[in-house]
């Protein structure tokens, strides 16, 4: 039993940094209630463009948006939330289930689930995914330029780990809105095609 | 002095500490993350440079002009203006020109408006209570000095005028003397006893700011005994006192002026009769002296132009010791003089 448990940990965990290495993690969202958008238009099913193994599902529940990804072997459900800074359109997403297995309930006590933001530009047909360039980021927080609550957690003498933004939704948005109008904030978006 | 008393008591260096104190404790508010980073102490300072100019136009302008000027209402009107422009140019700084300044940081300021606004009633009120409380002390002290100035110039005008009674009651008393002398009298060398009596008195307790009062009257007695020598038959005196006064306490040489007015004007040797009353009540701690006299012409030998010298002393020095607790009434006509003198002891 004991090594069942364990070995769904470790592909739980495999599956979260497999995904999940391409955005910015965060203790708090990036959005108050008030700020959630429902756009009926990016509900489907959408396919990795050049990748006929990824696929994105995004579904409405009770006025939620539910997030699932679909790679190789791999699902992971997030639940989602829309919502507008500067004229643009930001995705924040919260891991709720892997391979249809309830995250909270497996690991309720031995993890945090962190938000990761993405900007997204869609049309009918398409939808645009830009991740936030983690690289860059954990670079200025590291130099001291970036002046916002974080952590470095997995920290240690020889190895950095990632950033954990620990600033509250106020913060994030006004980071958020700021940063995203640097160029090299993001890296290059990933087109998705209706399928 | 003391190193910390020095740092204390200059100006610059109080302001110094105060800023140095109030930067950490901001500096250690605003650090976003469990260490201090650049970014912290670069927002911090910034912060502080509008904080900083809030207190002191507050301080150096506005309490000087409109405070201080009791124009209360412009005053907290323009202070509140004052404070709301500045959050404002803040805000727009860390919005706008910051990143300018700053190339390359992320220096944003996640306190809200009203937030901001906050700081600065806080900083702007706690620095001006240090202001009056400073202002308060240092009123305090030039009030204390002021007191302390008044105080020696009183015990210098009583000094002074006591110093002018002294050889006022010795000149009448060898006037009295001297008219016995002159009539060859045997009571001249009695007379010289009783005077060096009273001059005992004058010597060894009147530099005392008060006296017990029953040395006073018994002052007064012995002065009375000295011109009783110089009355004739025919002079009428009377002279009473009652009361219980043996725990009461007077200024020295108080009652003296009064009674020597009597017999310098009332007594006039041995041309024509005359009168002299004296009474002294003390009911409580109230004394009364009330005295009335005939009026006759002044002896030679007193000139002219001290008549009076003796109550115009008096007057002053009432005025110095007893402000408002006594009452002097002095009533002259064609045929008597009279004055009624109460002192709350």
């Amino acid at each position: 039993m004991k090594k069942r448990i364990n070995k769904i940990r470790l592909i739980i965990v495999s599956s979260i940094l497999a995904f999940s290495s391409c955005g910015i993690f965060s203790l708090h969202p990036l959005y108050y209630k008030k700020d959630l958008i429902i756009k009926p238009e990016i509900v489907g099913t959408w396919k990795k463009k050049g990748d006929i193994n990824s696929y994105i599902m995004i579904d409405t529940v009770d006025q939620n948006f539910q997030f699932t990804r679909i790679s190789n072997n791999d699902t992971i459900g997030f639940a989602m939330g829309l919502l507008m800074l500067n004229d643009q359109y930001f995705i924040d997403i919260l891991p709720t289930s892997i391979s249809g297995l309830d995250m909270f309930d497996l690991m309720r006590n031995n993890f945090i689930p962190t938000h990761t933001f993405m900007k997204i530009d869609f049309t009918e047909d398409q939808i645009l995914i830009t991740e936030f360039d983690n690289d860059r980021l954990e670079t200025l927080f590291k130099e001291n330029k970036i002046r916002l609550a974080h952590e470095f957690p997995w920290k240690t003498d020889k190895y950095s780990g990632e950033v954990v933004i620990t600033a509250s939704t106020n913060e994030l948005q006004k980071f958020i809105a700021r940063y995203a109008n640097e160029a090299n904030a993001f890296k290059t978006p990933i087109k998705y095609e209706r399928f | 002095m003391s190193i910390t008393k020095q740092v204390l008591q200059t100006r610059m260096l109080q302001h110094i500490l105060f800023w140095s104190i109030s930067l950490y404790l901001l500096l250690l508010n605003f650090q976003a993350s469990s260490t201090l980073a650049t970014t912290d102490i670069i927002y911090t300072g910034i912060f502080s440079v509008f904080l900083i100019a809030a207190v002191y136009i507050n301080i150096s302008v506005l309490i000087p002009k409109l405070f201080q000027n009791e124009r209360y209402l412009i005053y907290l009107i323009t202070l509140l203006l004052t404070i709301s422009i500045i959050v404002f140019t803040q805000i727009f700084l860390f919005d706008n020109i910051v990143e300018i300044l700053f190339p390359g940081y992320y220096l944003i300021s996640y306190i809200a408006y009203w937030e901001t606004l906050n700081y600065f009633i806080v900083f702007v009120g706690v620095t001006s209570l240090l202001h009056f409380s400073k202002s308060w002390f240092l009123f305090k002290e030039s009030e204390a000095v002021l007191i302390e100035t008044q105080k020696k110039k009183t015990e210098a005008e009583l000094v002074a005028l006591k110093n002018q009674i002294n050889p006022h009651f010795l000149f009448n008393s060898l006037n009295s003397i001297y008219s016995l002398v002159l009539k060859k009298s045997d009571n001249a060398p009695e007379a010289l006893i009783k005077l060096s009596d009273t001059m005992r008195f004058i010597i060894y307790e009147s530099n005392n700011e008060r006296v017990e009062l029953s040395k006073e009257i018994d002052f007064v007695k012995s002065y009375i005994e000295l011109q009783k020598l110089r009355m004739s038959a025919k002079d009428i005196l009377t002279f009473k006192v009652s009361g219980n006064y043996d725990q009461q306490k007077i200024a020295p040489l108080l009652l003296i002026p009064i009674i020597e007015n009597c017999f310098k004007y009332g007594i006039k040797g041995e041309v024509e009769s005359s009168f002299v009353i004296i009474k002294i009540l003390l009911k409580e701690s109230t004394l009364s002296l009330h005295t009335k006299n005939n009026i006759g012409h002044i002896d030679n030998i007193e000139k002219q132009k001290s008549k009076g010298t003796g109550l115009l002393n008096l007057k002053q020095r009432l005025e110095l010791i007893y402000p408002e607790k006594y009452q002097l009434d002095i009533n002259e006509n064609f045929d008597n003089f009279s004055v009624n003198l109460t002192i709350e002891l």
